[in-house]
């Protein structure tokens, strides 16, 4: 009684914090549309979809490395070539930095450091671009790690399959 | 001390190790190679295939070599979640098992789909290891993997204790060998031993390489595919890697100190 009690509380909480994290996502990706960066920015992607992975200074190499490996990964099963590594950072020499240390093929955009809401981001994050610039599918995968496989091999695999 | 442009590898044609010469820079390009676990590295029938800690699985082929010195490189990406994968092999043309990354889950081993790109995990950590020491038991299991080479099994030797699992190729524990478990291994002030350091198979028999600490014996450990003893070689010199052949005739060697020759062992005479 007592361990199925236990079992039960655990799934609770796995649900809250799942539903909490969730909530974190959509309120980035909510004030993320607010700010209206991508219309601002690159008003030039229109007419083309990009998937976008967006740091700031502050996140850890490993995870960006990580997703860039899922970006090579889609890449060669889907032939979608449309791959951003878009940077915000305050000094724009540490961005080209960093990106010489990864090992990466595709392009990179330096964002300016004007954003406040991009400078508060504590984990990179991933998001589709439509051809009419609007936002999609924002995801971090150090939010939501269950997630990962389902969102790059499965929901952005199907997207990109889609015609424009 | 190898300078970063030196090549990575060195050919030699068998069986009497005829020197061809070298290959393979290291570097981010398409005939380049990024961090290759030496200890991964095994035949193939073109040439032989390694894991890249960046790359993913790369096989090589060299069946050109000796006419032109070129080489062909396949590579085979990994997904983010098994960036940097440890102890990985490569059961069949779809599947690759590997260690998970420390803290990412509860199993032992991970499993990955090249086909469906799906990761999973299986296989219970042994009884023997205490739940309170949850947060060693990542360094304190760390072993070496190999598979059978018509990709029946796999089995996982042990490096901080002896002792070896065997696996088919359904993800079923088949056996567990328990030869010395030292005491309070998971214990982060206690001594921590070296036992296995490198496995190699054929479809008869498991060549483990042993240290055997606290006496530093190194001794080559031959069992079968069932979990029985076959023979046990101490060998004089340090061995630092080796190989044997599909029809277990010959061992391969390299030395530790003499870095300058291969050491070549007749198996007939003990595998009668």
């Amino acid at each position: 009684m007592k361990e199925n009690t236990i079992y039960i509380i655990s799934i609770v909480l796995l649900l809250c914090l799942n539903c909490f994290l969730s909530y974190e996502l959509i309120t980035i990706h909510r004030n993320f549309q607010e700010e209206n960066i991508i219309n601002t920015e690159y008003s030039h992607w229109e007419g083309n979809r990009h998937i976008v992975i967006l740091f700031n200074n502050n996140q850890c190499t490993t995870c960006i490395q990580k997703i860039l490996l899922d970006f090579s990964l889609v890449k060669q099963k889907t032939g979608f070539t449309n791959f951003i590594i878009m940077g915000c950072f305050k000094d724009e020499n540490d961005f080209f930095e960093l990106i010489n240390q990864l090992d990466n093929e595709f392009r990179h955009e330096y964002l300016v450091d004007k954003y406040l809401l991009l400078r508060k981001l504590k984990y990179p994050i991933v998001f589709i671009v439509d051809d009419t610039l609007n936002i999609k599918y924002l995801y971090s995968p150090d939010l939501l790690p269950e997630k990962r496989n389902w969102y790059f091999y499965s929901l952005i695999t199907q997207y990109i399959s889609m015609k424009n | 001390m190898r300078s970063f442009s030196d090549p990575l590898y060195s050919v030699f044609e068998m069986p009497d190790c005829n020197y061809l010469g070298d290959f393979g820079t290291l570097g981010r390009g398409p005939k380049e190679f990024g961090v290759p676990d030496a200890r991964t590295a095994s035949a193939t029938e073109k040439g032989f295939k390694v894991f890249d800690t960046r790359k993913g699985l790369l096989f090589i082929d060299i069946t050109d070599f000796s006419v032109n010195n070129s080489f062909e490189i396949k590579q085979i990406r990994l997904p983010g979640e098994l960036y940097i994968l440890n102890d990985p092999v490569q059961i069949n043309d779809s599947i690759i098992y590997g260690m998970p990354y420390v803290g990412k889950s509860d199993k032992l081993f991970v499993k990955y789909n090249i086909q469906s790109s799906e990761v999973d995990y299986f296989g219970k950590y042994p009884s023997f290891c205490p739940k309170e020491s949850k947060d060693n038991y990542w360094a304190m299991l760390w072993r070496h993997s190999v598979i059978k080479l018509d990709g029946t099994k796999f089995t996982s030797f042990f490096a901080r204790m002896k002792m070896f699992l065997i696996y088919n190729n359904s993800e079923v524990l088949e056996k567990e060998v328990l030869i010395n478990i030292p005491k309070n291994i998971f214990d982060p002030k206690g001594n921590v031993m070296t036992f296995y350091k490198e496995v190699k198979a054929t479809n008869e028999y498991i060549y483990a390489l042993c240290l055997n600490e606290p006496e530093n014996k190194t001794s080559l450990e031959i069992w079968d595919w069932q979990g029985n003893p076959v023979a046990k070689l101490n060998m004089d010199n340090q061995i630092f890697s080796f190989d044997v052949t599909n029809d277990n005739t010959k061992l391969y060697c390299i030395d530790q100190m003499i870095i300058d020759k291969i050491f070549i062992y007749e198996l007939n005479s003990i595998l009668k």
